[in-house]
């Protein structure tokens, strides 16, 4: 039997059948992966005691009653039963990412995601410790759980009328307010390293050392090399790192190569801090709700990747496509 | 064990369906004449009851040694066929299944769970045969779990994987976006046989507009085989994580 390569992605798309995923379509597989991990997550045993809503519970500490409350609110229901809650915790999560991967439900499963990564920033996370004064970069501020939700949004299923745009990123929301995001997010990580939880002397090298509890012996070893280096030399450091991420919140005004740079090295702090600020999300010491925010930093970093071709504008196999999604 | 009974009870059924609908697709297959994946539905059969022993200690079968050794021929197999399958060709390929790596994934994380569990005083693996049954001991951690992660991950992509490649409807599929040049005795593409079957989508893994149409009989119940691998794949995904 011969082959005939006669089909191209568009018309896969308006015939109905699979096309192949586009720059788009691949980072929103990399989000359902990180979600249906979550749910997996959710499922281990010690989420389903007690001690995961205490666990909760500490996030109230030093934030606004506004925040505080609702915290400690939803983290006394999750003590009081913490196998159904957690249950459908695990099981939501589970089906976000679930649903993200399979194509018609898309748009619903990334809408679906957005409520619930706020939900859980707020009642589940105490808004990441942004308030309390104990954010910082390297420990996943502004809390993991609200880059799923940025994320969401970068990647949403839909084309700016504006046209095509230069990254991924700018398809839903357009360039201005893609890069308007972009210089947020890494500027809010730039202002959150020198506050004062992160620029005393010790402050990165006891957020660092603090993590080597439980972890697998080399991740423990290199947790110690790192906190060892930045014993009392936590003001430069924290400098250093701020002026890194803020010279990334303003690479991405480079051109096209100069974009490049900075979401590369936005990809490669963010995969660093993940792995010596945050011992892969802590999933190896067996308590960790989620991965963590390496890993969402750097696929939101790549969603502003410049493309070497503008994004088609939506030819009919694209907007047949996104309807059908 | 701090996690719930019946967790474990709805992953032990689940698994035993997908390995209840295996065997069945094994043997229907040979009746009706269609195309199974032999390697993959026999791997399930026996995933889907070592798997069941391992999160319900009361339904393990053999020892662990010997499931050990099951699946380690098990990933041999699939490494064998990854290698011959390297260049895109596969002379087997109408036999067995199209996609022999995440079966391979799926192998190396069942030996993995039967091994990193770390073994108790007395000698022998709490509960039986690691995995959910075993996690009062899975708390001491396991061996090299960052291992575990990584298979985890990778039994979590390849579920998202098999969902993008999932149709959206249930109804007939939808025509291929090319004409094949099937001989007049092929037999017409079938709603089977228009998914997730490496003769019609060999395009969406080379990233080139390609589609195949290979002759031969169309494959059996894709989609619910599909179904089947997904369950399978979270459940395993769960058993790995449970286990660090």
């Amino acid at each position: 039997m011969t082959a005939q390569p006669v089909a191209a992605p568009a018309a896969a798309a308006r015939s109905g059948a699979w096309a192949p995923p586009d720059a788009r379509r691949w980072l929103q597989l990399g989000l359902a992966v990180l979600w249906v991990l979550d749910g997996v997550l959710q499922y281990q045993s010690f989420m389903f005691t007690k001690a995961f809503g205490q666990m909760l519970a500490g996030s109230s500490g030093g934030n606004p009653a506004f925040v505080a409350d609702p915290v400690r609110w939803a983290a006394a229901i999750i003590a009081h039963s913490p196998v159904t809650t957690n249950a459908a915790f695990a099981t939501i999560q589970l089906a976000l990412g679930l649903g993200i991967a399979w194509r018609p439900a898309v748009r619903v499963a990334l809408a679906a995601s957005v409520a619930w990564a706020v939900a859980v920033w707020w009642l589940g996370e105490g808004l990441g410790g942004v308030l309390s004064g104990s954010a910082s970069p390297v420990t996943g501020a502004p809390g993991a759980v609200i880059l799923y939700a940025l994320l969401a949004v970068l990647i949403w299923p839909a084309s700016s009328p504006a046209g095509p745009g230069p990254f991924v990123a700018a398809r839903p929301l357009g360039v201005a307010a893609a890069r308007s995001m972009w210089v947020v997010l890494w500027g809010s990580l730039a202002y959150f390293s020198v506050t004062a939880a992160s620029r005393t002397a010790q402050g990165l090298h006891d957020m660092i050392a603090g993590l080597a509890g439980g972890e697998p012996g080399w991740l423990a070893a290199v947790d110690r090399g790192v906190a060892g280096v930045l014993a009392r030399h936590g003001l430069p450091a924290s400098i250093a790192l701020a002026v890194i991420l803020a010279a990334i919140a303003a690479g991405i005004f480079l051109p096209a190569r100069g974009a490049r740079v900075a979401v590369a090295l936005a990809v490669a702090v963010a995969l660093v801090i993940w792995v010596v600020g945050q011992d892969l999300g802590e999933v190896l010491a067996g308590n960790a709700t989620d991965v963590n925010s390496g890993p969402l930093l750097a696929l939101i970093a790549l969603a502003y990747w410049p493309l070497r071709r503008p994004v088609p504008a939506g030819p009919p196999g694209r907007a047949a496509e996104e309807a059908a999604s | 064990m701090t996690s719930p009974g019946w967790l474990a009870g709805i992953l032990a059924a689940v698994v035993l369906v997908v390995a209840l609908f295996s065997a069945g697709r094994l043997i229907a297959a040979r009746g009706r004449r269609r195309r199974g994946e032999v390697d993959a539905d026999g791997m399930h059969v026996l995933m889907g009851v070592a798997m069941a022993g391992m999160f319900v200690p009361r339904l393990a079968t053999l020892p662990d040694a010997a499931w050990g050794a099951v699946f380690g021929v098990g990933a041999v197999w699939f490494a064998g066929r990854a290698w011959r399958d390297r260049g895109g060709r596969d002379p087997l390929a109408g036999r067995w299944c199209a996609y022999p790596v995440p079966h391979l994934i799926d192998c190396v994380a069942m030996v993995y769970v039967l091994w990193a569990v770390p073994v108790t005083a007395g000698g022998s693996q709490p509960a039986s045969g690691g995995g959910m049954g075993a996690m009062g001991a899975a708390a001491a951690g396991a061996r090299w779990p960052v291992i575990g992660l990584a298979l985890a991950a990778g039994v979590c992509a390849y579920v998202v994987w098999l969902l993008d490649r999932f149709p959206a409807s249930l109804a007939v599929s939808p025509a291929p976006a090319t004409v094949p040049s099937a001989p007049p005795s092929a037999p017409p593409p079938s709603a089977g046989a228009a998914f997730h079957d490496r003769d019609r989508f060999s395009a969406g893994f080379s990233g080139q507009s390609v589609m195949i149409m290979r002759s031969g009989p169309a494959l059996l119940a894709p989609r619910a085989a599909t179904c089947c691998k997904i369950a399978m794949g979270v459940a395993m995904g769960v058993m790995l994580i449970d286990v660090l």
